[in-house]
């Protein structure tokens, strides 16, 4: 590299980071919401309920995730899918389940098929991170409602990014970063499936959605609503809990 | 009826000519009718092929399970639904059968599949099942842990007869179905989409893997033929409602299989597109045999007029002449078209050159055309149609004959 390419460089770097400066980065607007959650380390004691037309069930599970890559989960009740393990590494799942005892491996093409019955997708579950890196956000809109300000934040697929969705609507609260609302579009912009936080909380000095639900707006009836009943920041984490190993203890 | 008569002499007059125009109008209508009848034997070899393959005639499944396939939405009893189909005449066959998505795995291997919860004795009677065993055996009555694979999803499990599947996913109530499996046999229909798919496991045992309480997804009913369909719905409906089996719904195989009836649709609108312009470039043949006729006659027709023939009764005359000759003609498309048909027909033509891609589309390479009624009508509406507006230009000319230069043409 010449010095002259090297100079040209660092101006455009620095133009860069002046406009930066001026107003504040979507992408980074949506990875502090992101980060909530998931950033650094957390467990968590949470209830899924299950709602259906024909039927409503609930899951209590324990999950155990470090950064946005690594996360462990235990089934605790009901009784049928107690002790049913889930491990995320990267961009893989497993899942053992004790009853067949065995360890399956979440195939690519199940990506899209719903996470233990619910109207997450393995791939929300897995991919969770996709939404920050896989798209390109542009702020669309600043609305106040009800005293809340929000900023309204457009992602669009990075052109080769393997995502599912054309276009991904983030809400998010400029106070404390957090998503009140998540529109899912498809590719022809039809809404596929939403979330929304109910409930806000302050957890360790992080204000946290602790209640949120997802619904499936092309089958009515159909809503997932994940609680958290405990949660913290600060959890003991086994070396060995992101192992093929822990599965099946 | 004078005018009939006339017009029926006249064409007995040049009989070279006349039966040269009959012909071509022969001809063609003996080429639609063997080429319609020959399309529509191919559509009802498809049906018979795909119907038997897998989904019968007509299917019983709980109102509203079409077309999402909830699991959640079954037939709760099936055997009282089996017992008032089985007595119905037309009905040869009927199963029931659970139909569950899962994973399945083998090893450290795992793919998406579409367990079938099958009884294996009813099955054998109404679908293929049995017979696209490639490798092992089918499954026997009684079994309680056998399951029949897809070749191609085998291969990509890596999992051969005698070895032991696990396959997991989400009951009716939403709870975990998982189980273990020995693969019996190993199935290859030859349509890689099913083959890379299907599994097929005793009823009983997906029945309890996914909580569907003795219910089943569909009762698969196989007809003698696809003709007595629509009559055998009926018929299953009045006496379900009868017996009180309200939530129940009848589904024949156009909306079980849209992609069939679609196709046919297509195939079968596209071929009158063709056939019409086929026909049109015999209809310009025959307008130009008539209008030669009628030129070669003007002198005649000067005469006529001359004698006091009015030009509308000369210019009937003149259509009348094409239509006896169009009517001549299609009686011989008729005696030409359909015993050349009705050959094959029962015969069968072999394609056999195109095996492979006729096997991929569910349809064997012999064709047996069908006459019916449908094609006549078609075939022979197409023709006299044509032929009658090409028959339209010699009749208005006619009625401009001016006698005095009509007598002064050579």
């Amino acid at each position: 590299m010449t010095t002259r390419t090297r100079l040209i460089a660092l101006l455009g770097a620095a133009l860069c980071l002046t406009a930066e400066a001026d107003e504040p980065d979507p992408t980074e607007i949506v990875r502090r919401g992101d980060d909530l959650l998931r950033g650094g380390a957390s467990y968590a004691r949470v209830s899924m309920d299950i709602k259906r037309p024909e039927w409503s069930r609930s899951l209590v599970m324990d999950a155990w995730t470090q950064g946005a890559s690594n996360a462990f989960i235990r089934i605790l009740s009901p009784p049928k899918e107690k002790g049913v393990t889930f491990l995320k590494k990267a961009r893989e799942a497993w899942q053992y389940v004790p009853s067949v005892d065995r360890t399956i491996k979440i195939p690519p093409s199940m990506m899209l098929q719903s996470w233990m019955g619910s109207d997450f997708t393995n791939d929300d579950v897995v991919r969770a991170d996709s939404l920050v890196v896989d798209y390109v956000h542009a702020i669309s809109g600043e609305p106040v409602e009800k005293g809340v300000a929000y900023w309204v934040i457009e992602g669009t697929p990075k052109p080769g990014a393997p995502t599912v969705w054309g276009q991904i609507v983030f809400k998010i609260r400029k106070s404390n970063f957090v998503p009140d609302r998540v529109d899912f579009y498809d590719e022809d912009g039809t809404l596929i499936k939403y979330y929304e936080s109910s409930v806000i909380r302050e957890i360790e000095g992080r204000e946290v959605a602790t209640r949120f639900t997802m619904y499936d707006v092309t089958r009515p009836g159909y809503s997932t609503t994940l609680g958290y009943d405990r949660l913290t920041f600060k959890p003991e984490i086994a070396a060995d809990t992101f192992t093929l190993r822990k599965l099946t203890r | 009826m004078t005018l009939v008569r006339i017009a029926w002499r006249n064409i007995g007059r040049n009989k070279r000519r006349s039966i040269l125009s009959a012909l071509a109008v022969s001809f063609a209508c003996a080429v639609l009718i063997f080429s319609m009848a020959l399309q529509r034997g191919s559509y009802a070899d498809m049906i018979y092929n795909t119907v038997h393959a897998h989904t019968g005639h007509l299917q019983v499944q709980r109102a509203g399970y079409w077309p999402d396939r909830t699991l959640a939405r079954r037939v709760t009893s099936p055997d009282a639904i089996m017992a008032v189909v089985r007595a119905l005449p037309h009905v040869r066959a009927v199963a029931p059968r659970v139909n569950a998505a899962g994973l399945v795995s083998k090893g450290k291997r795992t793919f998406g599949g579409l367990i079938f919860g099958i009884d294996p004795v009813r099955e054998k009677a109404l679908s293929t099942m049995a017979d696209v065993i490639r490798e092992g055996k089918y499954i026997e009555e009684g079994d309680r842990e056998g399951v029949l694979v897809g070749s191609l999803l085998a291969e990509n499990l890596g999992a051969g007869v005698g070895d032991e599947i696990v396959f997991l996913g989400q009951g009716a109530d939403g709870s975990l179905a998982a189980g273990r499996l020995v693969v019996r046999g190993l199935i290859k229909t030859g349509v890689s989409e099913m083959d890379r798919t299907t599994l097929a496991a005793p009823l009983a045992t997906i029945q309890d893997a996914y909580s569907m309480n003795g219910g089943v997804s569909e009762v698969a009913v196989l007809l003698d033929r696809d003709k007595y369909r629509h009559e055998v719905a009926g018929e299953i409906e009045r006496k379900l409602r009868e017996r009180g089996l309200t939530n129940a719904a009848v589904l024949e195989w156009p909306t079980l299989l849209p992609g069939v009836e679609q196709s046919i649709r297509i195939d079968w609108n596209s071929g009158l597109i063709m056939y019409a312009a086929l026909v049109l470039v015999v209809g310009f043949g025959i307008a130009n045999t008539f209008l030669m006729a009628f030129m070669e006659r003007m002198h005649e027709l000067g005469v006529l007029l001359a004698l006091g023939m009015r030009p509308a009764s000369l210019s009937l005359m003149v259509y009348l002449e094409s239509v006896l000759l169009v009517l001549l003609g299609v009686v011989g498309g008729l005696a030409m078209g359909i015993p050349i048909t009705r050959y094959f027909q029962v015969r069968g033509l072999d394609f056999g050159v195109a095996q492979e891609t006729f096997a991929e589309y569910g349809l064997s390479p012999v064709i047996h055309p069908e006459l019916s009624l449908l094609v006549l009508a078609w075939a022979i509406g197409i023709v006299v149609l044509i032929s009658l507006a090409a028959a339209i230009y010699p009749a208005v000319k006619a009625a401009r004959v001016k006698p005095v230069e009509a007598l002064r043409h050579t």
